[in-house]
């Protein structure tokens, strides 16, 4: 009893406190970010394609979308709410290709990603239009999105 | 006779003569000492009536004056202004580097004041005059929107900066002189809770003039104006002290005065460990939270505007959750350092404040990043307050002044090279890739750092 009450006494050493302590604020942390991710992405899935919004990314002003002979550059990202993927048609002076599944993981809010896809001047042409669209897992199905939620670029500029 | 008799009592206290003295002059002067005694005692009750008169009075003006500022305040909150900077057309680079000059003026400011206000703090016109330039620098943001300029909103921002200091700090000294501590009736001393619950409240009425109306900015900025003023009004009213003004000096002899000050103790703090970790980390930890500050309510009002209750009245649900917390933080902060010590709460702080950066990055979603908000004010608060006892600590009670002064000095090298660094990092990169780089540089350089300050106070202890 005596060295019970010393103990609690003298209490735990700063170094030892410091331990605990950190354990605590990880553990803490790990909670908040994982306790809301699933609670709010089924709300996110709830809104669907009609609330989808995605840009291209803007860096001093300019849209970051170009092509060379042999890729098409653009930097993407989403407004307001996770991207599972993204089907991206180019439409060149002379032939339209498609490329589905460009992403390698999912644009998350928020997220900014530069992607490049392979392209062939001499097949396809001068690119006239390159159209981005998203895709979301709605009730557990990847679904494309319907034309009219995609991100168009006109006319992108020579890189 | 008893009015002849009070009114040459009055007379001879005027003279600042005692009661003694008093008496015996009135008895030389062929009054009954009776009549005498009845008429001090009834003189003596007016003078304590006046002076609780006078007090109650101040007291009014000054509670007044804090309300209508902190009306001011809310409307015109600082996350409000960089959205409608952003909206207005600034890239987030320019965001960034206002915020930084505005953050480093008011950190460079500060430190001054805490010289200059010793002699200032009778100058009620520096104050009538900050609070007036505060007022037109908020409304000139308004004229900045409506005419889409913006050079006129950033030097609004800069301005409005410079004036909240001299305006918030010179009053707490004003207000020192002319109101003594002993005297202040309870509403005005439980005014900065209250003061903090109507900046909440206007926040959220602000948010909504915003949210409702394309043209909700010249509401909301001429609310915060016209607030601001009517608080000056208040401040125009109080009463001056009369202590004699000593010598004045001149500005560049205060700068002077301040860096020998700053540089003065140097040696002494840079020898020891503890305290060179102390300014350091911060240094950081200011930098971090002021960087964090400038984009927290874009990323919201960007990103986060489809969820809860819309753009703008999310932002302020966050911002006034923020600062109700800071009501309650600095009692948990106590209770905390009490029971674990202040060593483990400066990392326990730190820690905390780097659950707010890391949530907008991994899971930037309303609610997460208002539970996050809540932590991080605890976190900053804990962290606070455990640097300030250990400087009580650690330094001896003349050098503490200097050591803050110091404090700020250094702040401002880190300001001119991290603000741009930061700014440039949102413009490139996207403003998740900062908020990562700020979580890291709490948890990986800051946090360790004070890691080795609890090992080197081990060190210390056993050798002692």
């Amino acid at each position: 009893m005596k060295r019970l009450s010393r103990l609690s006494k003298k209490g735990v050493s700063p170094l030892i406190a410091t331990v605990i302590l950190i354990a605590f604020a990880v553990a803490l942390g790990a909670v908040v970010m994982n306790w809301g991710s699933t609670h709010v992405g089924e709300s996110d899935a709830g809104e669907g394609c009609e609330g989808v919004k995605v840009s291209w990314f803007e860096r001093s002003g300019h849209t970051q979308v170009c092509y060379s002979d042999t890729q098409i550059i653009f930097t993407i990202e989403s407004n307001n709410m996770d991207v599972s993927n993204l089907k991206v048609i180019v439409d060149g002076e002379h032939d339209i290709e498609l490329f589905d599944d460009v992403l390698k993981s999912p644009l998350n809010i928020a997220d900014i990603k530069k992607i490049s896809i392979p392209y062939s001047y001499s097949k396809i042409g001068k690119v006239i239009q390159i159209k981005a669209i998203p895709k979301l897992e709605l009730n557990g199905k990847l679904t494309t999105c319907p034309s009219d939620s995609a991100l168009v670029a006109e006319n992108p500029e020579r890189c | 006779m008893s009015d002849e008799l009070g009114n040459r009592i009055k007379e001879l206290i005027e003279q600042n003569e005692s009661l003694l003295s008093v008496k015996t002059t009135l008895l030389e002067e062929g009054f009954m000492e009776d009549d005498i005694d009845k008429a001090i005692h009834g003189v003596s009750t007016s003078n304590k009536d006046d002076e609780k008169k006078k007090v109650r009075h101040i007291s009014h003006l000054v509670t007044g004056k804090d309300v209508f500022e902190r009306v001011g305040y809310g409307f015109g909150s600082q996350q409000f202004i960089n959205i409608l900077f952003y909206i207005s057309g600034a890239s987030l680079f320019l965001i960034g580097i206002v915020n930084g000059i505005k953050s480093l003026l008011s950190v460079m400011i500060s430190s001054f004041l805490q010289d200059f206000s010793e002699e200032y703090e009778k100058n009620r016109s520096a104050l009538v005059m900050s609070g007036i330039l505060l007022a037109m620098s908020i409304f000139s943001i308004a004229i900045a929107i409506y005419l889409n300029n913006l050079k006129i909103f950033a030097g609004g921002i800069i301005v409005g900066a410079i004036c909240v200091v001299f305006y918030g700090d010179l009053y707490h000294r004003f207000t020192k002189t002319v109101l003594k501590t002993e005297h202040v009736p309870f509403m005005l001393r439980r005014m900065s809770h209250i003061g903090v619950v109507i900046s909440a409240i206007s926040l959220f009425i602000g948010a909504m003039f915003l949210q409702r109306s394309s043209n909700g900015y010249i509401y909301v900025l001429g609310i915060s104006s016209v607030a601001l003023l009517i608080s000056v009004i208040f401040v125009f009213f109080l009463p001056t002290h009369n202590t004699v003004i000593h010598e004045k000096k001149k500005m560049w002899a205060q700068v002077k005065v301040y860096y020998s000050r700053a540089f003065g103790d140097m040696k002494f703090f840079m020898g020891n460990w503890i305290l060179f970790i102390l300014i350091v980390t911060g240094t950081i930890s200011g930098v971090v939270q002021a960087l964090g500050n400038t984009y927290y309510g874009i990323f919201i009002y960007k990103y986060l505007g489809g969820w809860g209750y819309g753009r703008f009245m999310n932002v302020a649900i966050v911002f006034s959750l923020a600062l109700l917390t800071s009501l309650l933080a600095p009692h948990i902060s106590r209770r905390n350092a009490k029971q674990y010590g202040k060593f483990p709460m400066l990392v326990f702080g730190t820690l905390l404040m780097a659950i707010l950066p890391f949530t907008f990055v991994v899971n930037p979603h309303l609610t997460t990043v208002a539970i996050a908000v809540v932590l991080g004010v605890i976190g900053a608060s804990i962290s606070g307050i455990a640097r300030g006892l250990l400087a009580i600590e650690y330094i001896p009670e003349n050098k503490r002044k200097n050591f803050f002064v110091l404090s700020g000095v250094i702040t401002t090298i880190p300001y001119l090279i991290l603000f741009p660094l930061g700014a440039w990092l949102v413009s490139d990169f996207g403003m998740k890739y900062l908020f990562k780089i700020l979580g890291f540089a709490l948890v990986l350089f800051v946090v360790p750092l004070y890691f080795l300050v609890v090992l080197l106070h081990n060190k210390q202890r056993v050798k002692i």
